[in-house]
C-alpha cells in the first residue's frame, strides 16, 4: 500500500475495512440447534417420566445440560476467532447472564414448576440475540418463548413441557436452520 | 479552517489497520494480514508504529503451539482516529 493518499481515499479505505469486519453471524446457528435439540429432548424424556410416575423425572435436564455444555465448550474452543466483535461480545455476556440468572430462578423455585421462568429468559436472550444480528427468525422466536412463557404460567409442571418442546422447536430451531441456509 | 491529518494515520495501510481494529475489540494478525492484503514484513513494520504512537496494544501468545499476535486499539488510538476523521470532514466541506 502507497504512504500518500487523498482525503477520498482515506474514506474509502475506512468504508471498505468497515464493511470487511461485518459479522455474518453463522456460526451462532450451531448452538442455538445443539441446546434446542437437546432441550426439546430434556422435556420430551421429563414428560414421559412424568406420566410414568419415575421419582427422578428431572434427571433428563441434568444429564443433557452437562452434554451440551461440554460439546459447546469443545466447539468454543475449537472455533479460531480470527477477530472479535463488540457484537460477538455483547451475545456472549447475554448468554453468560442468561445462564446464571436461569441457574438462581432455578434454584429458587423449584419444586414448582420452572419452565415458564426459563422461557422467559430464553425470549430475552433470544430476542437480543435477533436484534444483535439483525436476524429476525431469532426476534420472533425470542417472542414465541414469551407466548409460550405466558402460556406455561397457566399449566401444571407435565403439561407445559409440551409447551417449552413446541417452543423450543419453533425459537432455536426453526431459526437456527433458517440462519444456517441464509 | 482545514485540520492538519494526523501523519500517522494518514498512510493507507496504518489506517486501514485502525479502521478495522475500531469496529473490532480485537483482531488477530492474520486477520489483519487477510483484509489488508499488505505483505507480513509490511504489516509488522506499521503495527509498530502504531504501537510506538501508543494507539495499538499487541499482544503476544501461543495457540496450539504456533505463536499468535493479537492488537487492540487504545484509548488514544480511539481519540487519534476520531480527529483524523474529523480532520477528513473538514477537508470534504461534510
Amino acid at each position: 500500500m502507497k504512504t500518500e493518499m487523498s482525503t477520498e481515499r482515506s474514506l474509502e479505505i475506512i468504508t471498505l475495512m468497515i464493511k470487511e469486519s461485518k459479522e455474518t453471524y453463522k456460526h451462532h446457528n450451531f448452538y442455538f440447534l445443539l441446546w434446542g435439540w437437546l432441550m426439546i429432548s430434556s422435556s420430551l424424556a421429563e414428560y414421559y417420566l412424568l406420566s410414568i410416575d419415575y421419582e427422578f423425572h428431572f434427571l433428563p435436564w441434568a444429564v443433557f445440560s452437562i452434554l451440551g455444555g461440554i460439546v459447546s465448550g469443545i466447539k468454543g474452543s475449537r472455533d479460531k476467532m480470527k477477530h472479535s466483535t463488540f457484537a460477538d461480545k455483547i451475545i456472549s455476556y447475554t448468554w453468560l447472564g442468561f445462564v446464571i440468572t436461569m441457574m438462581i430462578t432455578l434454584i429458587a423455585v423449584v419444586p414448582s414448576n420452572p419452565n415458564p421462568f426459563v422461557l422467559l429468559l430464553a425470549g430475552l436472550a433470544t430476542f437480543i440475540t435477533g436484534g444483535i444480528t439483525q436476524f429476525k427468525g431469532f426476534i420472533i422466536g425470542g417472542i414465541v418463548f414469551w407466548i409460550a412463557a405466558i402460556v406455561s404460567f397457566q399449566l401444571d409442571l407435565q403439561s407445559s413441557l409440551l409447551v417449552y418442546a413446541l417452543a423450543m422447536f419453533l425459537g432455536y430451531i426453526v431459526p437456527g436452520y433458517l440462519l444456517k441456509k441464509s | 479552517m482545514f485540520k492538519k491529518l494526523n501523519p500517522i494515520l494518514h498512510s493507507e495501510l496504518r489506517l486501514a489497520i485502525i479502521s478495522l481494529l475500531m469496529t473490532n475489540t480485537e483482531c488477530e494478525f492474520n486477520f489483519l494480514l487477510e483484509k489488508t492484503k499488505a505483505s507480513k514484513g509490511n504489516l509488522s513494520v506499521q503495527l509498530k508504529k502504531l504501537k510506538g504512537a501508543k494507539y495499538i496494544t499487541v499482544e503476544k501468545s501461543f495457540r496450539d503451539n504456533y505463536p499468535l499476535t493479537t492488537c487492540t486499539i487504545s484509548k488514544q488510538g480511539r481519540i487519534a482516529f476520531e480527529e483524523y476523521v474529523d480532520g477528513l470532514k473538514s477537508f470534504l466541506d461534510l
